[in-house]
């Protein structure tokens, strides 16, 4: 029986576990994940086609894959799933079958009714079903309220939309431009044809602007060239420089006299994928990839960010501590010898992979690791983590286990939601852009946060588990370890916090000549530094003990939120770098339930048991 | 007769840890509702009323759920220069009782003493700390930086040996009604005229037209402000850190007793016109108001302005500055790069990369002068010094007691 459950727990542990370990003992070898892992710059920085699909994915439809239902063509539907770099190889290569996908979401009432659709029939909608309604939604798009702080519901909802069709048709025409009547191969000869023809009347004419040229032939080509030059991914790598195909026609062409061999293969690579070839594709995917440049040479890591996007570590630990805290509360009520030991053995795997997914992303960005929101809330969890390990590691009694399952989980689940909003990775403005402070200031920061939140998570617990025992009470010897849990971890915040926000006193210093300037952000530092000396100072004096010190960390809790997220609401000074109107329902639900649970703390207070068991 | 014990009492009062508690508590209130009220308010106001008061008050906003009647209900909190003089004292009273010269406690003084330095460097930085800019163009130069928040009246005139001759007066110390003798150390009789103050405006509304709409013309007989019949109106501050507030004053120029005319002298002319002129005895003069103008004994070209960006982007990566220094007096010269997070500091002042413009080819920097600028860093050591001392001698007790 004993073993029957261990055998259960652990066959789920590695469930869990593996995608991150997939990849590596059995690496997806199709022509998809050729071309994914191949270098590309977009947004200013190298990485791999794989980390374009899932980032423009996500911004369109707000998922890393697509399920959906494909009509055939019997009239019977099929369900599938495809993939964002099967997605991305369709609109580069393939678009009649891409425009089919449903990859844009549409959840206003008003934008479907204009579609003459009622609200709920439908979700998602594919470039074909709205491709009736461009010139409508361009028509809305501009009337919208320029500041986008005014905004309706209505005008935000269509800009995105607006946006998104924008976005979707820029990358559509990396390869080939819209509304092209003809196969792709014959489409580059012909520009071929027109570029020299037209470098051959230079040459006779002596004319270096291009005014007598009235071929129509020659000006819709260059129509066509310009609208591929506005994609933003730089696809191809052509003398050492990354260019937009487009582009490397433009340039290549008079050059060399004739077609570039990148291009020939991306001709190649858009037969092969539109006339079903499977084998040719497979062959110009190879061959596309082989322009890249050795990857030991440029210092970028795309084959590394190919294996973190596909393994998704984070979401992994975050499976991880889910197992870990459900695994903690069977063994508080059945039998803490297999639950607990269990518990903490996977909780260590967890920590595990959630600190190679940190080492992974700083060697990938070549940035400290946090460099924007969503790294923090990566980082406060692992601190969290790290700092409950090291409690657990003294006594065993799940409580540390259950306070890093519990931190972990929530911060990576904000994390998730929070990395919505494209590539995380992104490479950091002037200011910022200082690995010094990131790794200073950002990194002491956000350490205390880390700690006040567990402090808080702590207290959390405790109330719990009191409540739990009910009439029976909590042994002296269990609250007291709680009582040195939570002192320790607000220690380890105030040191953090401290640090932290006069670290980044001096680092506005260095950059804007004053250390203090009451932004908001600062605030929020100020707070959590004050709120912790508080509460070191009425523990010191004897004015509250450790019912007091477990409500006032909850209250830690609230204001570590407000001001790790809520500042930046505000829309006031520096630091507002990621505004969010969603996130501030659930700001405030987070509120909430803190405060109601030092109010039902203060209704139902924790009993403790007078005498030591045992 | 009682007031020895009551004495004993305060001082314990205030040296007491139950004091500090209270203090830290109301600072994390006042720093929230400061912080919360920078949406109405904007920083630079929201500092004056929470953080540069004595005592604030906070109103429910009126937009927010239930605003219409809970708005009535003032929050009153103790302002920023009630809690930091009473915190600092506290401080000083808390140690003086409690200190012990103990190995296990030598942290905290540390930590408190850490704390004192950066409460009085911030006070230093607050009294002493200049705030001027400097614009260059690639390939121009400049000897002198303009001030962000300060005026100045001023007079000028070339002098024979063809160098700049120099009157400037602090706007914040002009007084309706004074009468300035404008002398040069060095160089009596430059300037054998006075001027008279008529009126100071700390902030106005100029408008052509003369006296219309709660404008006056203030009778005055010279300058733009005859020329265009400018009409002036007092008002209040702008309170932002964008915009800043219109100076202006209207000026007699008198000679031998004798008024030469009456000028209209703003801080805003200096972009739109050209300098206003007079002459006396055959003698050019300029009269005017600027933002205040220093002048270093040190010369900064401007070289190259650089604005990297990421490949493919508009993302900025970098501004930077070559600019080359040159001291006139002792003979000092220089090439430096200024960029993001790496000022120049030189004499005493810290040049910081802060804007550009004109495609790229114009550079700003801020120029801070701070005599405190060192103190946060010390204060920074030695309170992590002594955190880390106090929390390791408390981790190893608990991890003792935990085994």
């Amino acid at each position: 029986m004993k073993w029957a459950g261990i055998s259960i727990i652990w066959l789920l542990a590695l469930y869990c576990i593996w995608p991150v370990v997939q990849p590596l003992v059995k690496p997806d070898t199709s022509a998809e994940a050729v071309l994914g892992q191949m270098p590309v710059l977009e947004g200013g920085r190298v990485k791999p086609l794989d980390a374009v699909a899932r980032h423009t994915l996500l911004l369109i439809r707000g998922k890393q894959s697509i399920k959906y239902k494909a009509e055939l063509e019997d009239g019977t539907t099929e369900r599938r799933k495809v993939e964002a770099i099967t997605w991305l190889t369709e609109v580069l290569f393939n678009r009649q079958e891409a425009d089919k996908i449903p990859v844009f979401r549409i959840d206003h009432p008003d934008i479907l009714g204009m579609f003459g659709l009622e609200a709920g029939t439908k979700k998602y909608f594919s470039y074909a079903d709205l491709e009736p309604y461009l010139m409508k939604v361009q028509e809305q798009a501009r009337q919208i309220n320029p500041d986008s702080k005014q905004r309706n519901s209505y005008e935000t909802a269509i800009n995105q939309l607006y946006g998104n069709l924008a976005l979707y048709q820029m990358v559509a025409q990396t390869v080939y431009p819209l509304r092209l009547r003809q196969s792709v191969p014959s489409f580059y000869n012909g520009v071929v044809n027109s570029v020299m023809e037209a470098a051959n009347q230079f040459a006779a004419s002596g004319q270096s602007t291009p005014q007598n040229l009235d071929s129509p032939m020659l000006r819709m080509h260059m129509q066509q060239l310009s609208e591929m030059s506005r994609t933003t991914i730089f696809l191809l790598n052509y003398n050492g420089e990354w260019k937009k195909p487009g582009d490397v026609m433009v340039e290549g062409i008079p050059m060399s006299g004739g077609l570039p061999e990148q291009m020939v293969t991306l001709g190649k690579l858009a037969q092969a994928r539109q006339g079903g070839d499977t084998e040719a594709f497979a062959e110009a995917a190879a061959e596309l990839a082989a322009f890249a440049p050795a990857v030991a040479k440029t210092g970028e890591h795309p084959v590394m960010e190919f294996y973190f996007n596909q393994s998704q570590p984070f979401i992994v630990a975050l499976a991880l501590y889910v197992l870990v805290t459900v695994l903690v509360f069977l063994g508080w009520l059945f039998t803490p010898t297999v639950f607990l030991a269990n518990a903490y053995r996977i909780l260590w795997i967890g920590f595990i992979i959630h600190t190679v997914g940190l080492v992974l992303r700083v060697i990938i960005t070549g940035y400290a690791p946090v460099t924007n929101l969503y790294s923090s809330a990566v980082f406060v969890g692992w601190v969290a983590v790290l700092l409950s390990l090291i409690f657990e590691h003294f006594q065993r009694k799940g409580v540390g286990s259950l306070a890093a399952a519990t931190v972990g989980f929530l911060t990576l689940l904000v994390a998730h939601h929070l990395s919505d909003t494209g590539d995380t990775m992104e490479k950091m403005r002037a200011v910022l852009n200082s690995n010094f402070w990131l790794s200073t200031h950002v990194i002491t920061i956000t350490m205390g946060y880390g700690a006040t939140f567990l402090a808080g998570f702590l207290g959390i617990i405790y109330t719990l588990n009191g409540w739990f025992r009910g009439r029976n009470g909590m042994p002296k010897e269990m609250q007291q370890s709680f009582h040195r849990m939570i002192y320790g971890a607000i220690c380890f915040s105030l040191l953090f916090s401290f640090v932290g926000t006069v670290l980044g006193g001096i680092w506005a210093d260095q950059s804007w000549g004053r250390f203090w300037g009451w932004d908001p952000k600062e605030n929020g530092a100020l707070m959590i530094v004050l709120w912790t000396a508080m509460i070191l100072h009425a523990l010191r004096g004897g004015l509250i003990k450790t019912r007091g010190l477990v409500n006032l960390s909850i209250v830690g809790n609230v204001i570590t939120a407000w001001s790790w997220f809520g500042t930046n609401m505000l829309g006031v000074g520096l630091h507002s770098y990621g505004f969010m109107d969603s996130a501030f329902f659930w700001l405030l639900v987070f509120w909430f339930s803190q405060f109601a649970m030092i109010f039902l703390e203060w209704l139902f207070p924790v009993r403790l048991r007078k005498e030591i068991a045992g | 007769m009682h007031i020895l014990p009551f004495f004993k009492r305060l001082l314990k009062e205030l040296g007491s840890l139950r004091l500090s508690v209270f203090l830290l508590g109301f600072s994390v209130l006042l720093v929230f509702f400061g912080t919360l009220d920078q949406v109405r308010i904007g920083i630079r106001q929201a500092q004056d009323i929470y953080f540069e008061s004595f005592i604030a008050i906070w109103r429910y906003p009126e937009f927010w759920p239930g605003g219409n009647f809970l708005r009535f209900i003032p929050v009153v909190l103790p302002g920023g220069y009630l809690i930091g003089p009473l915190l600092a004292l506290n401080l000083v009273l808390a140690h003086a009782r409690y200190w012990r010269p103990r190995w296990s406690i030598m942290g905290i003084s540390f930590i408190h003493v850490g704390i004192l330095m950066l409460l009085v460097g911030q006070l230093v930085t607050n009294i002493f700390q200049e705030e001027d800019y400097m614009w260059l163009d690639e390939g121009g130069k400049a000897n002198f930086i303009r001030s962000f928040h300060e005026d100045e009246f001023y007079l000028t005139k070339q002098k024979e040996d063809g160098r700049l001759g120099v009157f400037s007066y602090d706007f914040k110390d002009l007084a309706k009604g004074a009468v300035l003798e404008p002398e040069i150390p060095g160089q009596p009789g430059l300037f054998p005229l006075q001027v008279r103050v008529r009126e100071v405006f700390n902030n106005a509304e100029i408008n052509q037209g003369g006296a219309v709409m709660g404008r006056e013309t203030y009778g005055i007989t010279r300058g733009i402000g005859a020329q265009f019949n400018l009409g002036v109106k007092a008002i209040g501050s702008f309170n932002s850190d964008e915009r800043r507030d219109i100076r202006t004053a209207v000026v007699d120029v008198l000679s031998e007793g004798e008024v030469v005319g009456t000028w209209l002298v703003s801080n805003v002319f200096e972009e739109r016109f050209p300098e206003q002129e007079f002459m006396i005895d055959g003698q050019t003069y300029q009269i005017g108001l600027r933002f205040k103008k220093t002048y270093l004994p040190y010369t900064i070209t401007l070289l190259e302005f650089n604005h990297d960006r990421y490949p493919g982007t508009n993302i900025p990566s970098n501004f930077s500055s070559r600019v080359r220094v040159e001291h006139a007096v002792n003979g000092d010269e220089k090439e430096v790069m200024i960029f993001m997070n790496n000022p120049l500091r030189y004499e005493g002042r810290t040049y910081y990369q802060a804007s550009f413009a004109k495609q790229d080819t114009a550079s700003m920097f801020q120029v801070v002068k701070n005599p405190g600028w060192l103190v946060p860093y010390i204060a920074c050591i030695l309170v992590s010094i002594g955190l880390c001392w106090q929390f390791t001698v408390a981790g190893y007790r608990m991890t003792r007691r935990m085994k």
